[in-house]
């Protein structure tokens, strides 16, 4: 493409580079030291036999999710052939990579028995479930962006020929994989707040969500701290596509649970989360909806906050927190939820059948999956510092040739 | 060049810990000695078959006839890990029960020695744990005198019967007019 | 009214008629398949099955409960709090709303046909044997619990603590997920299960695929409901009276 942009790799040695770096390898560091203690066994966690999946896992979901999604800045640039996300396709993949490596890493460490992943690899695989399937869209995720940065970095004619096939190679492995994360619930016939196929688009709407948010957030903060410039055109577009993803989500989750209200079977569960007593009521309502979607598309859509960089952050943050607790209201609210083994019936019995089971995160899991944070964000920054990821310059007037090119 | 000297000096430090390391071989050394098992074969030459072929073959057999056992339900003798640690692991030893913690451990042994972790006992038991069992036995006794033959009789004739009791009692009612 | 009582009488009819014929017995073991030679491996021409009567368990399955504790060693790790503690069978009563009618019923893995968790599983820990008894084959679990997420009856439960002094018939271990495994070890012997023994008047244990045993005769005579039938698993327990 005709672009005058050019890629440097991150120059500053200076204390602020270190100490930042730093800061996120202490991140890594506490998640080593909360692996090693859940070693112990995980009656350390909060973790029990009634919420069999707790705070690392949110944390990885997130992750996971999150890192499809970062990699769709690289698509819009590649497959629909906007030119002004060329450029920034490079830091949209090694994002990408760093946020699924981390989150991966939080779900391996926190399995129950490690080691036995080795008889995985030596070939148990079952494929009818959609984990095992995962395991294989993740690995051949990282594999495919990995490629697909080589296509951009390298000046080569090959390189360049292969850039769009694996743009859209790229894209449809995407959709796999995030189909596949939210089949992970949308399978499970026995839970009344999963076993739907619409968990599978929601994730993928919700990737762009939280790809998009931290995207940006990176973007800004590695420019800002590297002293390069960062136009505006380059960052309505991020703060406005973000707009529109959240209310793709909340098309969605409107979807979901106005099916759900239709059917008297999920009538309990849907009152439990949209208007019972519980945490769940008050994170869907006030931290996803209100916080996490209006408020972010607010601060993008007013008119008095065009171009106010304050604002872009704030709806950002807010953006990836409201992801969070939207992750957060999915899997823990819904292994709150009891199972129902006879129903019309109150059920009691020493397993916890029938009540609301109680979720208190104990500090190894938060520990363990902020480790897996500073893990992504750590190999970004290092990705940074080793390769040229970032443009010299996303300036307006850089950036405005390319905005102004119909294809 | 000063930059090159501070390489080399490094490059030499480096070489000296890894070369002064290798004194932490004993060529000389040997595992130590495997404690006697607690049940013997009955000649040696039997005996020192078994030997030979576990001490080649010990792993390969473990993770074939796992396989055998819990997907395949074949539960022979030389499938049994409990005939290993029966043979292998007194009930007692010091006066304590010895498990797989302790260096004196059949198994742990030569594992210690070579410093690779033992997975088995993390769920199988390391020692025979026959004392501890007070297996349910089988109630041949009250089997014979069992009717399981129908659903609770009592319970359907009393719903039936009661069901009765109440349509006598009640108004016309159009039950029996169907 | 005379159709209601010419409907009882054949009916409690019906019921004495067949409780002549179906009577065992005396000294006639109830599980009538011999135990397979150890060396052979199972097969699907026998798929092993379990009635509860719930009625006729005066203390709601406590006894089975206990015997089950007993023979695989689970329910009392030490270090695990109340909501970690495994439980691989436990007692239910269920209150039905309109109609204030309870019943107590004890519930473990119901060894389904097409178990969810076998599904879900991705390394195939999560496994039914040929003979339609579920279980986890520990060497190979990673201890992801998915299985436990994906279960309907909340039968399988996770090891949280490091476990020792396991049962020799029972291995147990620190991160692997457990489960009623229709005390497979037992069968495999040519006994029952620990809780059918228990509780013999009331749980029947023996071959679905052999339309001459017990179990698969009276179920064809009084049926037999299953927990949750509408998810379609063709479970192996059966239960009257719920």
């Amino acid at each position: 493409m005709a672009t005058n942009i050019s890629f440097s790799e991150v120059k500053n040695n200076g204390f602020g580079f270190w100490g930042v770096l730093g800061f996120f390898g202490l991140l890594v560091l506490g998640g080593v030291f909360a692996f090693l203690h859940m070693h112990e066994g995980h009656y350390t966690t909060g973790m029990n036999n009634q919420v069999v999946w707790g705070i690392p896992h949110v944390f990885a979901i997130f992750l996971i999710v999150a890192a499809s999604g970062a990699a769709n800045i690289a698509t819009i640039g590649t497959v629909f052939g906007q030119d002004v996300y060329k450029p920034q396709g490079r830091l949209s993949l090694a994002l990408a990579g760093s946020l699924l490596f981390g989150g991966l890493v939080v779900l391996l460490l926190d399995l129950g028995s490690l080691g036995h992943v080795i008889e995985m690899a030596k070939g148990a695989l079952n494929f009818k479930s959609i984990f095992a399937w995962n395991m294989i869209l993740y690995s051949g995720f990282l594999l495919i962006i990995t490629l697909y940065n080589w296509t951009m970095m390298d000046r080569r004619k090959i390189a360049k020929k292969l850039y769009k096939p694996l743009g859209i190679v790229n894209m449809a492995w995407r959709f796999m994989l995030t189909m596949g994360t939210g089949s992970i619930f949308g399978f499970l016939v026995a839970r009344q707040y999963y076993d739907a196929a619409i968990l599978a688009p929601l994730f993928i709407v919700s990737s762009y969500v939280f790809g998009t948010a931290i995207y940006s957030l990176v973007l800004m903060a590695s420019f800002k701290l590297t002293g390069r410039d960062l136009g505006d055109i380059v960052l309505n577009r991020l703060r406005n596509s973000m707009a529109v993803y959240l209310i793709l989500v909340l098309f969605f989750e409107m979807t979901r649970h106005l099916t759900n209200l239709y059917a008297t079977e999920h009538h309990a569960v849907e009152a439990y989360i949209l208007t019972g007593d519980s945490i769940f009521t008050s994170l869907f309502w006030y931290g996803q909806i209100i916080m996490g979607s209006l408020v972010p598309m607010f601060l993008v859509w007013c008119r008095f906050f065009e171009n106010n960089r304050l604002a872009h952050v704030t709806a950002a943050v807010l953006a990836v927190i409201g992801g969070m607790i939207q992750i957060y209201v999915i899997l823990i609210g819904g292994q709150s939820f009891p199972l129902i083994l006879f129903p019309n019936a109150e059920v009691s019995s020493t397993f916890f059948d029938g009540v609301n089971n109680a979720y208190t995160a104990t500090m190894p899991e938060y520990l363990l999956g902020i480790g897996g944070v500073g893990l992504a964000v750590a190999l970004v920054i290092v990705g940074m510092k080793g390769l040229r990821l970032l443009p010299t310059s996303l300036a307006d007037d850089v950036i405005d040739p390319l905005n102004l090119e119909k294809k | 060049m000063f930059h090159k000297s501070i390489q080399s000096v490094f490059l030499i430090s480096v070489m000296f810990l890894l070369g002064a390391s290798l004194s932490a071989c004993d060529s000389n050394s040997k595992p130590p000695e495997l404690m006697k098992a607690v049940k013997q074969f009955e000649s040696d030459e039997i005996r020192d078959g078994h030997i030979k072929n576990m001490r080649i073959n010990h792993m390969d057999e473990l993770l074939h006839k796992r396989d055998e056992t819990v997907i395949k339900g074949i539960r022979t003798k030389d499938h049994s890990l409990k005939s290993c640690i029966n043979c292998h692991v007194p009930d007692q030893h010091n006066g304590k029960v010895l498990r797989s913690s302790d260096p004196e451990h059949f198994c742990s042994t030569c594992h210690n020695f070579v410093a690779q972790k033992l997975d088995c006992f993390q769920c199988h038991v390391d020692h025979p744990n026959n004392s501890k069992v007070s297996k349910v036995a089988p109630s041949d006794a009250t089997h014979s005198s069992v009717k399981f033959d129908a659903p609770s009789q009592k319970h359907l004739a009393s719903t039936v019967a009661e069901a009765e009791i109440e349509i006598h009692n009640s108004p016309k009612q159009t039950i029996g007019e169907k | 009214m005379s159709d209601i009582n010419s409907y009882r009488r054949k009916f409690l009819g019906g019921l004495a008629g067949t409780a002549a014929v179906a009577t065992v017995a005396p000294g006639v073991f109830l599980r009538e398949v011999q135990a397979k030679p150890a060396g052979e491996a199972v097969s699907e021409k026998v798929r092993w099955g379990m009635l509860i009567d719930i009625n006729k368990l005066d203390d709601g399955g406590d006894a089975c409960i206990e015997a089950c504790k007993k023979e695989h060693g689970w329910g009392s790790d030490p270090k695990s709090n109340d909501a970690q503690q495994a439980q691989w069978i436990r007692k239910v009563k269920v209150t039905e709303k309109m109609t204030g009618h309870e019943v107590t019923l004890p519930v473990m893995c119901q060894h389904c046909e097409t178990a969810p968790c076998v599904d879900v599983c991705p390394t195939g820990a999560s496994m039914k044997r040929a003979d339609g008894i579920v279980q986890v084959n520990k060497h190979i679990c990673i201890g992801c619990r998915y299985c436990m997420m994906a279960c309907p009856y909340k039968a399988r439960s996770f090891v949280h603590e490091t476990i020792v002094d396991q049962r020799p018939d029972t291995p147990r271990g620190k991160g692997t997920v457990e489960s009623c495994n229709m005390c497979v070890n037992r069968v495999d012997e040519g006994k029952n299960p620990a809780c059918v023994d228990a509780a013999p008047q009331a749980m029947l244990f023996g071959d679905l695929n052999d339309p001459d045993s017990k179990i698969s005769q009276v179920l064809k005579k009084f049926g037999g409901t299953q927990i949750r039938a509408d998810l379609g698993l063709n479970t192996g327990v059966r239960y009257w009276g719920i």
